[in-house]
């Protein structure tokens, strides 16, 4: 686990500033991170070979990078290479696409320049940004509507919606936590590759202030509930839910498929228990599921 | 001006006709044409002719590129006025002589035509119109920064106006008094006049003027069972209770951090100017440039 959380790289929005002193306090958050969109641009110039139309759109799709609208820069650039394909329409297209973090489009772009100019002097460079853009963690904006709430990542508390962060490649698991809601989901990161998890709680007219949510990692591979067979407690997951405080002790979804008990104490103390369970894979098909119940006290309020 | 590389070539061509063929390689049409219109092009340009220089360079340019040709197009726009075409002359300029030793000139001189400054007039409509406005008692912004205070009469004539230098581009221009609003995006060209017609309803109630850029949503309050899809507040001047008070931003369909604001009680008008600067591009909330201000009116 501890893996996974060290690739968890959460960007402080520059309005996280502006936060709300009287809603949830923002967690201390990892450092922000420096996406490949975020360097520079680096644009190369016309030649007397281009056309004279492309070179009319080149140089419009130039003003138009230049201004900041990469969207029609692109579509300049585009159009430049319609008229008449050449090397560096194709490079500073793959550079709009990289600071629009159309990465796939980029590495298109900068593959088509390497195929024009075969003997670029900066080939080897051209190389590495493809392979830097190729190797780029998955990058995930995850929100939603109901206000004031949390964000967690694989059972670690992230910081308030909305949140936007670099996962390892892999699954992970996702909650988000309102004052009265809460909605939580799995989700696979590929390198390269982005996503908006929109977690709105499943029946959000119906508000839900339950003390306890129970979660886990994506190698539980269920969701659902159980009752308890010896107390009769009923558990879901993932689910935010209501027990009485306490001290808790089931079988995960009542039957021997973890190697471990689910044991956690519902504290009589103000506030919401978060109870996670960071399970592995078992190590041979078919045996139980190592399992860590990591439990924290959480305030989310208005 | 620049005539050097065509008047060289120019000359090397004139040159030619007189030297033997197995020393001397023959330029080819297109080069021998767009240099003969090039040479006309200087011609007509010191004859003050900036019309015909300007044809004939774009001529020569269309034969064959040359960035002295684009240099001189350029030039010839910026004396005609022609400033957003002057500009991408000069890009063109830059695209095809990256090295130029005056690149660092005309990159200066390009960024002074982008940034100006132009003169943004603004007006409103005649007194007998109910929705014109009256400037002395108003505060006027331009992209949320005061630009007027109240008190401050404007120049008089049958449509009283306000002058402002500002950057060329497109600018949220907004009236505010004690008793109303009103907003409009003008659009501003380096080199012209820009007027923007502002008006405002007689009478807008509230306690703080939500403003900023139109792409993003502000609500007061979260979507409900009884409204799916509450009205954004932005661009309005709605009333909420005096106190600290909490917006919901969107951007697009990305969720935002809340913005706080403190709205005023008594005479005092909030105002709240939310923009990014971030290209439309990013999936997610850009980073947002937000300006409060506390607008004081005399009682």
């Amino acid at each position: 686990m501890k893996a996974i959380v060290a690739c968890l790289l959460a960007l402080t929005s520059a309005a996280a500033a502006d936060r709300d002193q009287l809603g949830t306090p923002p967690p201390p958050g990892p450092p922000r991170l420096a996406l490949p969109s975020s360097a520079p641009p680096k644009r190369k110039p016309a030649s007397l070979a281009y056309a004279p139309e492309a070179l009319s759109r080149f140089v419009d799709a130039l003003m138009l990078d230049k201004a900041g609208d990469l969207r029609d820069a692109a579509h300049m650039y585009e159009k430049a290479n319609q008229a008449g394909p050449q090397a560096n329409t194709f490079y500073n297209l793959a550079d709009v696409e990289r600071r629009r973090e159309r990465y796939q489009d980029a590495i298109e772009a900068y593959t088509k320049y390497l195929e024009l100019a075969p003997d670029a002097a900066d080939r080897k460079e051209v190389d590495r940004a493809i392979q830097t853009l190729k190797a780029t963690p998955f990058l995930a904006v995850i929100d939603g509507f109901a206000p004031d709430a949390i964000v967690l990542v694989d059972g670690v508390l992230i910081g308030p919606s909305p949140v936007v962060i670099q996962l390892a490649s892999g699954a992970h698991h996702v909650d988000r936590i309102s004052p009265t809601g809460y909605r939580g989901t799995n989700i696979v990161a590929k390198p390269g590759d982005n996503d908006h998890v929109v977690m709105n709680p499943i029946d959000d007219d119906e508000p839900n202030p339950g003390n306890v949510v129970l979660a886990g990692s994506p190698a539980i591979r269920s969701i659902g509930g159980w009752k308890d067979k010896v107390t009769g407690v009923e558990y879901r997951i993932p689910e935010r839910f209501t027990l009485e405080p306490g001290h808790y002790e089931t079988d995960l979804f009542g039957d021997r498929r973890a190697c471990e008990k689910v044991v956690f104490d519902v504290p009589k103390a103000k506030g919401l228990l978060y109870v996670y369970l960071d399970a592995k894979a078992p190590a041979k098909p078919g045996g139980c599921l190592p399992l860590k119940v990591r439990t924290q006290l959480l305030e989310v309020r208005p | 001006m620049k005539r050097a590389a065509w008047v060289v070539l120019a000359c090397a061509l004139a040159s030619a006709a007189h030297a033997s063929p197995k020393r001397k390689t023959t330029p080819d049409k297109f080069t021998r044409a767009a240099s003969e219109a090039f040479i006309a092009a200087v011609a007509a340009d010191q004859k003050g002719d900036l019309r015909a220089a300007l044809g004939l360079y774009t001529k020569a340019f269309a034969i064959s590129p040359h960035p002295s040709t684009a240099y001189n197009m350029a030039d010839v726009q910026l004396r005609l006025n022609q400033v957003k075409e002057a500009m991408k002359s000069y890009e063109t300029y830059l695209a095809l002589a990256p090295s130029a030793p005056d690149r660092a000139d005309v990159e200066r001189l390009l960024q002074k035509l982008v940034e100006g400054p132009a003169v943004l007039t603004v007006k409103t409509t005649m007194a007998s119109d109910p929705s014109s406005v009256s400037f002395k008692w108003m505060y006027v912004l331009v992209d949320g920064v005061i630009v007027k205070k109240p008190g401050v009469a404007p120049i008089e004539s049958e449509q009283p106006r306000l002058n402002f230098d500002v950057a060329p581009g497109e600018h949220l221009v907004e009236v505010i008094s004690d008793v109303t609003y009103g907003r409009r995006a003008c659009v501003v060209k380096p080199a012209e006049r820009n007027e923007c017609l502002m008006t405002a309803p007689p009478r807008i109630d509230g306690t703080i003027v939500i403003s900023g850029d139109d792409r993003l949503v502000i609500w007061t309050s979260p979507p409900s069972r009884k409204d799916r899809s509450p009205d954004s507040v932005l661009g309005k001047r709605i009333t909420l209770p005096p106190g600290k008070r909490k917006l919901l931003v969107r951007d697009r369909n990305y969720e935002c951090a809340p913005i706080l604001v403190d709205v005023p009680g008594g005479s005092d008008l909030g105002y709240l100017n939310v923009t990014t600067k971030e290209s439309d591009d990013l999936r997610r909330c850009r980073a947002l440039d937000i300006k409060r201000l506390r607008l004081k009116f005399d009682p």
